[in-house]
């Protein structure tokens, strides 16, 4: 793999999960009490983390993420679609948010990974897929234990 | 004398050939009998640890001492019984008696050593070669020395149940009441259960002994709402009720002993002009000021207790009446209103001043809240219901079940229509199931797994399913439809929804983990009905803490220490707001943790 | 000279001896005597080999268990008061159970009533083989001894099968007994009793047509039939000397009135009449034992539901069952202030009788060599004496 394809591919992430970063910012910035505000947050540092390890990667210029996908609880597909406004964000929103929100990224690098030609740049796009298929599987099980408790 | 008496003693000559009856030990062995009582042996893993059999000992022949690699859990002292062969008489009232049967006996008697302290021993837990042993005493089957059957509680049958809101259970009697009671072997299994830890042998000993007050007064010492919780209790104690560890003289598996029911016998039983007779007023006043937001059970319990140490406690609740989800959330005919009436009342015969209709965040700021009290306790509750999240949830038809137990409660018309679906498998979905019922409805309850993983109370499922309820297990909801204009054209015709839902199998996904609803790929119907009520879960409603209030919150739950203390010093919040059970008992415990920690920093306060 | 023919009356005033005369010799027989058949001891005086003086000493055996009953629960005393008379502790299991169902209105199963009277009468001739054993090895005759120790086993072997246990047995439980007979039981026992009858047939022959013995135990002893209530004397003690005094009769306890038997009476009560009827009775018991195993009913509970023992409370009240054990009359009386313990239980032994006031008269004027086989014969068990 040539060294231009892998830093794009890299960069690629590096901007996706930094748009993340400002998706939570601004719904922060937006809040309107201090428990949507500190969920928000919290979330926000996930992702900062992962801007953190992308450019981890991009310096060390490999990519060490486990290829290993996490298993799938069934509620990406099954959540309602609907974005409410900001100021009346309960916890089952932020966190259906954060889920849809993984998985678009898990399918984005999926389709990448699945168009790339190159072996190594498929891998990388794969093993970022599997990151953040285990992302969403983290906020699923989140969902299935203080959500749907009863459900 | 006669010849005869001269020669005759000469017979016993003839024995001298026969063969000696002796046994020739070491060459012959002697086993003891099939029943004979020997040496103990004791299967840990069934042993719950009671110490049943220590408080029948007549000779204090066995201890119960803390074993290594088998920690205390619920329904489990972890300590097993250490027989000392130095007292031990061998009478085998231990194995009589114990409630999980554990215990038995070898038929080994046998045993040399030099050292006089291995004749002390913990069996089942030091390996003996008698350990396996087949033979040996066992209690005879249809002997028992503790009854493994509860006293039967008077109900009404399930036709004329589901007729009215009348209540179910009907209370024992005095001659109930003491018979169930005296199964208790007041092992303490429950205590630790018990998240208000109650004093739960010490009640049922008041009600065999036939006294009230005094157990009235042990009931408060841990929890004000005896009436409810005598009712409602998740009871976990009766989980963790070592009479029900193993099996009764039948054979089938014994019954725990009823703690809830004797709890609210001791608390039916006292008339409330009687209270003051068997409980502690307050003490007298401490100049300090306490407001609790939200009038639940983990509210006022903590108001309770703050109110007996002197304090001023102010309770602001937004509804009309106290009892949170104990009033709104409960049905009638689980929890009648003048019970929870009479449990309130005694709370405010104290002094502890409620004001219904005022909302925290609405009407007065927590901040201002903050500044005119010395403490304020948060016990707001769940009290905003989850969406189904589902496409179409939105539809007018699908109602929020606490929505429809509070119309209940406040006897406003529910307008359920003749159908209706409950999808959820917790409490709430069962109350709001046998609701329906009791409106009339036709009731299909739909649920994600099977009926054994549903957090409900089996009791009220295997009610609700008596009382005509429908479960369906293995349903995911897909969408909420309106119904198509042709349809719904029918004159006359209530306006209802369509449910589809797509039938599901389990699939073990994680180890250890529960296992998911999978949906069987095409196996989607789709059911008509009047009203759809949601009951999958409720969270809080935190629009009321602002970030200058400085109380840190994660993930929707403000963070408490185990006192309830927020990360602001003068602020707690306890109940379903924070704790995992998210039940009545949990609440009130945190209450009284609560309580008795803002009284310390009241007092450190003043000084 | 034949004592038989002439009854020796023991005198009843004491003797008052001159001990510094230097006549006489103060000896102690026990407490540990094989002819004291347990720890008590005899202070005797002693002219030439005559018997002037007899004292009884209790005290070695005092095990306080009437008390330590006040101190624990109903249930509890359960496995403590079989402990009282170790040959034989099935009387005390009978009449504590028994006490506490009157006391507390219990209705006990019928086939626990059936078990019980087995095990009672099964234990009655286990006591007797013992002490025939004793009776006859008392006199020199070793040999009568192993016989019937072995059969004693024997019937020891079955209620270990039955109960679990050789000597304490604890099996009249309070509400009925422990369990039901095992598989092959019933059959057991009575294989048991032909060998044991086998056995006493020899006994009979060598032991009662045995000039040593008719010697040594005619006129030994004898109980003029007038000290019977004087010293409250019971069981065979009183039926030798002709009183048809039986309690399984006259009182009519569990099974007893549904079985077939008259008491055995003697003429003249000695130690030989004394042992020969104990001997009759031993015949008896195993008839009885045979009606039992006939009439046990093969179904039914055994017993009934009490109230849990650790709370069990009894109601106030007090009253006294007897049973007609080896020795005579066994009681236990037994008083309830309503609460979990007992108030007081007082154990009446026929031990204490015969073997104080009784003993203490009968020796007077005997030969030492004798005592032994006379106390014997009364057939005492210092544990029941001294509680």
């Amino acid at each position: 793999m040539k060294h231009d394809e892998f830093a794009a591919a890299l960069a690629f992430a590096l901007e996706r999960e930094q748009a993340a970063v400002a998706f939570y910012a601004d719904l922060e910035s937006r809040a309107a009490f201090a428990a949507q505000k500190a969920t928000l947050a919290e979330f926000r540092l996930m992702e900062e983390g992962h801007v953190a390890l992308v450019r981890s990667l991009q310096a060390r210029g490999e990519v060490n993420l486990s290829a290993t996908a996490a298993v799938d609880l069934g509620l990406a597909r099954q959540l309602a679609a609907d974005e409410p406004p900001p100021a009346e964000l309960d916890f089952q929103q932020i966190l259906k948010l954060a889920i849809k929100k993984e998985e678009r990224s898990g399918d984005l690098y999926g389709q990448l990974a699945a168009a790339a030609l190159d072996p190594e740049l498929r891998e990388i796009f794969g093993r970022l897929a599997a990151e953040e298929s285990r992302h969403r599987h983290y906020f699923e099980a989140l969902y299935e234990s203080e959500v749907a408790r009863d459900n | 004398m006669n010849i005869k008496d001269f020669i005759a003693p000469f017979a016993v000559w003839k024995r001298a050939f026969e063969k000696p009856f002796t046994v020739r030990k070491p060459i012959d062995e002697r086993p003891g009998a099939p029943r004979y009582r020997g040496f103990h042996i004791n299967d840990a893993k069934a042993c719950v640890g009671c110490g049943s059999c220590e408080a029948i000992c007549m000779n204090q022949a066995i201890d119960l001492v803390p074993v290594a690699g088998l920690p205390a859990k619920e329904g489990d002292s972890g300590l097993r019984p250490r027989v000392d062969y130095g007292r031990c008489c061998w009478c085998a009232l231990c194995v009589d008696i114990c409630p999980s049967g554990s215990l038995g006996m070898s038929n080994e008697y046998v045993w040399v050593d030099a050292d006089p302290e291995v004749f002390r021993y913990t069996p089942g837990v030091e390996a003996k070669p008698w350990d396996k042993s087949e033979l040996g005493y066992r209690r005879a089957e249809g002997y028992r020395l503790l009854d493994g059957q509860r006293v039967a509680m008077p109900e009404l049958d399930h036709q004329a149940a589901v007729q009215s809101f009348l209540e179910l259970v009907r209370g024992y009697s005095r001659q109930q009441a003491e018979r169930e009671a005296d199964r208790c072997v007041a092992c303490g299994l429950c205590v630790a259960s018990c998240p208000a830890h109650m004093d739960i042998p010490g009640y049922i000993k008041a009600v065999r002994d036939g006294q009230l007050d005094e157990g009235l007064n042990l009931l408060y010492e841990t929890n004000p709402f005896p009436e409810a919780c005598g009712r409602i209790c998740t009871h976990r104690c009766e989980a963790a009720c070592s009479i029900g560890a193993g099996t009764g003289a039948d054979g089938e598996p014994a019954d725990p002993v009823a703690i809830r029911w004797l709890k609210r016998y001791i608390a039916d039983q006292v008339e409330l002009a009687d209270y003051g007779r068997a409980l502690p007023r307050a003490e007298p006043d401490s100049g300090r000021r306490v407001a609790v937001v939200g009038a639940g059970p983990g509210g006022l319990a903590a108001a309770y207790y703050l109110r007996l140490q002197g304090h001023a406690v102010t309770v602001l609740e937004k509804d009309e009446a106290g009892g949170g989800m104990l009033r709104y959330g409960i049905p009638e005919y689980r929890l009648p209103y003048p019970a929870l009436d009479k449990d309130i009342a005694w709370i405010q015969s104290l002094g502890v001043d409620i004001r219904y209709g005022t909302a925290v965040g609405v009407d007065l700021s927590l901040a201002d809240l903050a500044a005119s009290h010395d403490a304020v306790y948060l016990s707001t509750g769940l009290p905003a219901p989850y969406r189904l999240d589902v496409p179409g949830d939105d539809h007018p038809r699908v109602l929020d079940g606490v929505a429809v137990l509070a119309a209940a409660t406040r006897g406003q018309s529910l307008g359920l229509g003749k159908t209706v679906a409950v999808v959820g498998g917790g409490n709430v979905a069962m109350d709001a199931a046998r609701t329906a019922l009791r409106a009339g409805c036709a009731v299909d309850i739909l649920y994600r797994r099977r009926e054994a993983d549903m957090p409900a109370d089996p009791d009220e499922i295997r009610e609700a399913k008596a009382e005509g309820a429908r479960l369906v297990e293995k349903a995911i909801p897909l969408e909420v439809k309106a119904i198509p204009l042709e349809v719904k054209a029918i004159p006359g015709d209530p306006a209802g929804a369509l449910v589809a839902w797509n039938e599901a199998r389990m699939v073990q996904k994680e180890d250890g983990q529960r296992p998911v609803p999978e949906p069987i790929p095409g196996a989607v119907h789709e059911d008509r009905y009047d009203s759809i009520i949601a009951a999958i879960g409720q969270g809080p409603d935190l629009a009321f803490v602002a970030e200058s209030d400085g109380i840190e919150i994660r993930r929707f739950k403000p963070v408490v220490a185990s006192d309830g203390r927020t990360s602001r010093a003068t602020i707690f919040a306890g109940g379903d707001l924070t704790n995992e059970r998210k039940d009545a008992i949990s609440a009130i415990a945190d209450g009284h943790r609560a309580a008795l920690a803002m009284d310390r920093l009241l007092r450190a306060k003043g000084n | 000279m034949s004592r038989a023919k002439a009854p020796y009356i023991a005198p009843a005033e004491r003797a008052a001896p001159d001990l510094d005369s230097g006549k006489y010799l103060v000896m102690w027989q026990g407490p540990n005597h094989p002819g004291i058949t347990g720890n008590m001891s005899l202070r005797l005086v002693i002219e030439g080999d005559s018997v002037v003086d007899c004292e009884t000493h209790v005290g070695y055996l005092h095990r306080g268990f009437e008390k330590l009953m006040e101190r624990r629960l109903w249930m509890q005393n359960f496995p403590l008061v079989c402990r009282i008379a170790v040959p034989e502790p099935d009387f005390n299991e009978y009449c504590y159970a028994a006490a506490l169902e009157e006391l507390a209105g219990i209705e006990v199963p019928d086939k626990a009533v059936w078990l019980r009277t087995l095990s009672l009468e099964m234990i009655r001739l286990a006591s007797f083989l013992m002490w025939i054993g004793g009776q006859a090895g008392a006199f020199g005759h070793g040999t009568i001894a192993q016989w019937s120790v072995t059969m004693r086993d024997y019937v020891l072997d079955l209620f270990e099968e039955l109960t679990g246990g050789r000597i304490y047995h604890m099996y009249i439980i309070p509400g009925g007994v422990r369990g039901d007979v095992p598989a092959g039981f019933l059959r057991r026992v009575l294989e048991t009793m032909d060998t044991v009858r086998k056995n006493l047939d020899d006994i009979e022959l060598v032991m009662f047509h045995n000039v040593v013995y008719k010697m040594r135990a005619q006129g030994l002893g004898y109980i003029p039939p007038d000290w019977v209530d004087q010293y409250g004397i019971t069981g065979p003690n009183a039926r030798a000397a002709g009183l048809p005094r039986d309690l399984r009769k006259d009182l009519g306890y569990l099974a007893y009135p549904r079985l077939s038997f008259e008491p055995i009476v003697g003429t003249v009560s000695d130690a030989f009449e004394r042992s020969r009827l104990r001997l009759l009775e031993m015949y008896q018991s195993i008839d009885l034992i045979r009606q039992i195993v006939d009439m046990l009913p093969a179904r039914g509970a055994f017993r009934a539901k009490l109230p849990n023992p650790l709370h069990w409370k009894i109601p106030a009240g007090e009253t006294y069952v007897a049973a007609e054990c080896t020795r005579g009359e066994y009681g236990f009386y037994v008083v309830s202030d309503g609460g979990d313990k007992p108030r007081r239980v007082a154990v009446r032994g026929p031990s204490y009788t015969h073997g104080v006031a009784l003993m203490e008269r009968l020796a007077r004027g005997v030969n030492i060599a004798d005592v032994a086989g006379l106390m014997v014969s009364l057939h005492t068990y210092p544990p029941e004496i001294e509680r």
